[in-house]
């Protein structure tokens, strides 16, 4: 294992754990019902103890334009195992140009995560599920 | 959830199921050893065939870990512990004067009703800074198992139920509970004006008055005190509650140094590292390093108990016995809603942290139903030192605590994420073994002050020097 991927030591350390730097952004994801192109990126952890982190998620239309004034829910588990995310992160910003930051992100095991993004527009529900190996 | 999946990780999925096909991947290092052909199922007689052989390997001097296993060993080993993390909601963390008051206070048997509770009675540094009872016993009996405090600097949560956000926190709940310290707040506030006058002068600055508190006043004491309490102007009970919340701020300031030593394991890591030649022979046994292969393997035991810490300090149902007699105990469920509405957790007036610092309250995860007497893992260093096991003491040895985990039984409400192992007894003893090797000294700041000399067993000839001052 070389330096890259040795896990990143912070708060407890036994939470650390550093998403494989290929897979910092994902490729778009068309949502379940065709509404939205979806991609995220998580943002470097900030210099403290603890791992909690932002996300960044861009959500356009199918046809290309940014996908604005969505309400925006996070969830997360482990396929096969029975625990989901030890925070409840939130989309706390819009940013414009169809980026939302997701607040609060946080992963307590090493593995491959399913994580969630539920989409509400005037009653109108879609969702994406991105599949993340957490290192 | 799952009906919207679309996609599927049959093996992801499966692997804890302990079929044969799980045993075929966790062999992996085993059979590329010897290029065997497994067929999908192996015999558990063959398993043990292919263990000794891996086990003979090792013996000879030849780890025969594989670079994944090897990434994992190091990042359970002390030496990938961090620094202390910092303290935002406590600005007298690392103050040393607040350290030496906390050292006295913690070891002070006058802070009870009784004048015979201390916070050293449940948490005894002979002992790994825990009682060896079931349940703590102060002025009376509480509903809990007393959890080691080593370490806990690095946990964002306190308690089985994480109802606390830090470490100072932490300690004002065992002063004003009926069955532990007993005092009201008023009179804690009040005892510790008598007693430390000038250290607490030295760390807070000028104490406020509290010559018009009545002794028995406090908002969590009995009808007497409770309405006293709400007979007291808000800044009266201001100077109360700052009093307090200090008394804990440097009882937390000791607690944070009370750190491990290495362990036998964490020497073994480090010796992986080195030159064959330079290898010291026999730090872990094939007994123990087979207890390790399981732990890290088919035990899964590193998925929660991982990191330097050996616990995720996450919280987990993992089917635990209720334990007769006791109140119904809904677990982290209960204690999500009180550390979100706790007074002295980090977003409180008597918190020095600024919003920002308080992520993990701010972005908790409550109102799931997967709380539902879910606990936070302790860590496993020392864990072979203080039985019985779990929230309540409901398990009186490894033996047992590893059978549980072996059986994954339903819980007793809510839902166990844990799956039967299907190990035998023999790997049962090997991992056993393996959580021996976890032991090792306990640091924690100075010796015991002349206030507590009385109180036996506190003296203990490897608790020597500070840490961190
Ligand atoms: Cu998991």
């Amino acid at each position: 294992m070389n330096n890259l991927t040795l896990p990143h030591i912070a708060l407890g350390m036994t939470l650390a754990m550093t998403i494989f730097p290929s897979w910092a952004m994902a490729d778009d994801r068309i949502s379940d019902k065709g509404l939205y192109r979806v991609r995220w990126q998580s943002q470097a952890p900030e210099v403290t103890t603890d791992l909690i982190h932002d996300w960044l998620l861009h959500v356009e239309t199918v046809d290309r334009r940014p996908a604005d004034n969505l309400a925006i829910t996070i969830s997360a588990h482990m396929p096969g195992h029975a625990h989901g995310l030890p925070t409840q992160p939130r989309a706390t910003d819009y940013l414009g140009n169809g980026d939302y930051r997701i607040a609060g992100m946080k992963f307590q095991m090493s593995g491959v995560w399913w994580v969630r993004f539920d989409f509400w527009r005037k009653n109108r529900r879609d969702w994406v599920i991105f599949e993340v190996p957490v290192k | 959830m799952s009906a919207t999946i679309k996609f599927s990780l049959a093996d992801s999925a499966s692997r804890r199921d302990g079929t044969c096909a799980t045993k075929t991947i966790r062999n992996e290092p085993f059979a590329r050893q010897g290029e065997i052909g497994l067929s999908k199922c192996v015999a558990g007689g063959l398993f043990l065939i292919l263990l000794l052989i891996g086990v003979t390997a090792q013996a000879a001097g030849h780890a025969d870990w594989t670079e994944s296993e090897l990434t994992i060993l190091r990042s359970l080993a002390l030496s990938s512990l961090p620094p202390l993390p910092a303290a935002p909601s406590n600005r007298f963390a690392d103050n040393p004067a607040a350290v030496e008051l906390g050292r006295r206070l913690f070891f002070d048997r006058r802070l009870s009703s009784n004048g015979e509770v201390a916070c050293a009675s449940c948490h005894d540094p002979e002992r790994d800074f825990q009682d060896g009872r079931s349940l703590a016993k102060g002025v009376g009996q509480a509903n809990r198992r007393a959890m080691p405090l080593v370490g806990m600097a690095y946990s964002p949560w306190l308690f089985w139920d994480g109802r606390k956000d830090s470490q100072w926190a932490q300690a004002l709940g065992p002063l004003e509970n009926a069955n532990e310290h007993n005092l009201s707040r008023g009179r804690c506030a009040k005892l510790i004006l008598e007693h430390y006058k000038p250290e607490y002068s030295t760390v807070f600055g000028a104490p406020p008055d509290l010559s018009g508190v009545p002794e028995n006043a406090g908002p969590l004491g009995d009808k007497r005190a409770r309405r006293a309490w709400s007979g007291l102007d808000d800044t009266a009970r201001d100077a109360v509650n700052r009093v307090f919340a200090n008394a804990g701020k440097a009882i937390a300031a000791y607690e944070r140094r009370i750190v491990w030593d290495e362990s036998r394991f964490d020497a073994y890591v480090r010796s992986l590292g080195e030159q064959a030649s330079a290898r010291p022979e026999n730090s872990l046994s094939t007994e123990e390093i087979a207890g390790l292969k399981l732990f890290i393997g088919k035990g899964h035991c590193v998925e929660c108990h991982r990191g330097p810490m050996f616990t995720d300090l996450d919280f987990h149902n993992t089917g635990v016995p209720v334990r007769a007699g006791l109140p119904k105990d809904l677990g982290r469920l209960a204690g999500a809603e009180r550390v979100v509405a706790d007074e002295f957790n980090c977003l409180g007036r008597y918190s020095d942290a600024r919003l920002e610092q308080c992520r993990e309250l701010n972005f908790i995860n409550k109102d799931n139903r997967r709380l539902l007497r879910a606990y936070k893992p302790p860590s496993l260093r020392n864990v072979a030192e203080r039985p019985p096991y779990m929230h309540a003491g409901q398990f009186a040895s490894l033996q047992a605590v590893i059978g549980h985990y072996n059986r994954a039984p339903a819980a007793p409400a809510g839902h166990s994420e844990i799956k039967p192992l299907h190990l035998k007894a023999a790997e049962i003893r090997q991992l056993k073994a393996f959580l021996k090797t976890l032991s090792g000294t306990i640091r924690s700041p100075a010796a015991a002050p002349s206030a507590f000399q009385s109180y036996p067993n506190v003296f203990d000839s490897h608790h020597k020097e500070p840490v961190g001052q």
